[in-house]
């Protein structure tokens, strides 16, 4: 995934045991809007990343 | 959730943390949330939102790093906002966030769209200069004759409407001009507008937006809509203000 290409991030710190961040990307320039989200462990390092065609809303 | 305030921000890491105090104290007991939509300023508003959102899950901030500009910022929050009402409220405190259980009972009350205005008996400005109250009658008496919008103060930012009115026109909705509220009035066609007064107030810290480029823009947007307005519905929906409906209980 790449994330960069993503205009719009959200990230939050999470409560779980092992998701310390969850990043939440958005991209809302065509009609076709895309969502996709990354958990990160305290070390910065990817546990998930998760991809969706279209923001709920 | 009930209420989603967003906020568009760019170079304001002096004012959200105080903006986002004033939203606590004035929604407590209420279902909401904060969004601020930050245009990846460069003295990290963004991180600074992010560093309250750690402490308060009501606050959301979004980093937007293209497609930069006021009214982008707002449909981007609008669209990414979970509320079944959102409010747009700038962060400079110039927008005074006590009126908002108002604004939101006009919503209770009927109102498709309820806007806070400085222009009516309750509200105005503090600290203008001659020059910036002509300016601002010029571009205001400009927006209500060429697009017949039947507001008092149709450049106001500060606005309130319900998601699934704004899901429905944002696809029509250009977002590169200065007042989103235009396009969104334009657009949406409300059968019932309603106002209420509010005292624009002096900025807390920061540089204001305002500029000879934004001036262009706001004229280019107004001549975007009225060229476009032609194969839309005329807005002519009644204004309630809400000062008088208030006034009268």
């Amino acid at each position: 995934m790449d994330w960069a290409s993503y205009p719009i991030t959200e990230a939050t710190a999470e409560q779980g045991n092992m998701v310390a961040y969850r990043g939440r990307l958005y991209d809302l320039r065509s009609i076709r809007r895309l969502y996709a989200s990354v958990d990160l462990d305290r070390n910065l390092h990817v546990l998930a990343q998760r991809f969706r065609g279209q923001v709920q809303n | 959730m009930k209420l989603s305030v967003i906020s568009p921000t760019y170079n304001e890491s002096e004012n959200v943390g105080l903006l986002i105090a004033a939203l606590e104290q004035t929604l407590q007991g209420m279902d909401y949330e904060i969004v601020i939509s930050d245009d990846d300023s460069p003295d990290l508003t963004w991180a600074h939102v992010e560093e309250i959102a750690k402490r308060n899950p009501r606050v959301r901030a979004l980093r937007r790093t293209s497609n930069h500009g006021l009214g982008a910022s707002v449909v981007d929050g609008f669209s990414l906002a979970r509320g079944e009402v959102m409010a747009c409220i700038d962060a400079d405190l110039q927008h005074d966030p006590g009126i908002l259980p108002k604004m939101l009972e006009e919503f209770d009350q009927g109102a498709d769209l309820v806007v806070a205005t400085r222009y009516m008996p309750g509200g105005g400005t503090t600290n203008w200069n001659p020059f910036r109250r002509f300016a601002s009658w010029i571009a205001t008496q400009m927006a209500r004759l060429l697009l017949g919008v039947p507001l008092l103060d149709p450049m106001s930012g500060y606005f309130m409407l319900r998601q699934k009115d704004f899901l429905r026109v944002r696809n029509e909705l250009d977002g590169q001009g200065f007042k989103i509220l235009l396009e969104i009035v334009a657009h949406m066609a409300p059968r019932s507008l309603r106002e209420v007064p509010y005292t624009f107030r002096p900025r807390v810290a920061g540089q204001s937006k305002l500029s000879a480029k934004v001036i262009v823009a706001y004229l280019r947007q107004l001549w975007w809509l009225y060229a476009g307005r032609r194969g839309r519905p005329h807005v002519a929906a009644g204004v309630d203000h809400a000062s008088k409906a208030h006034a009268s209980k």
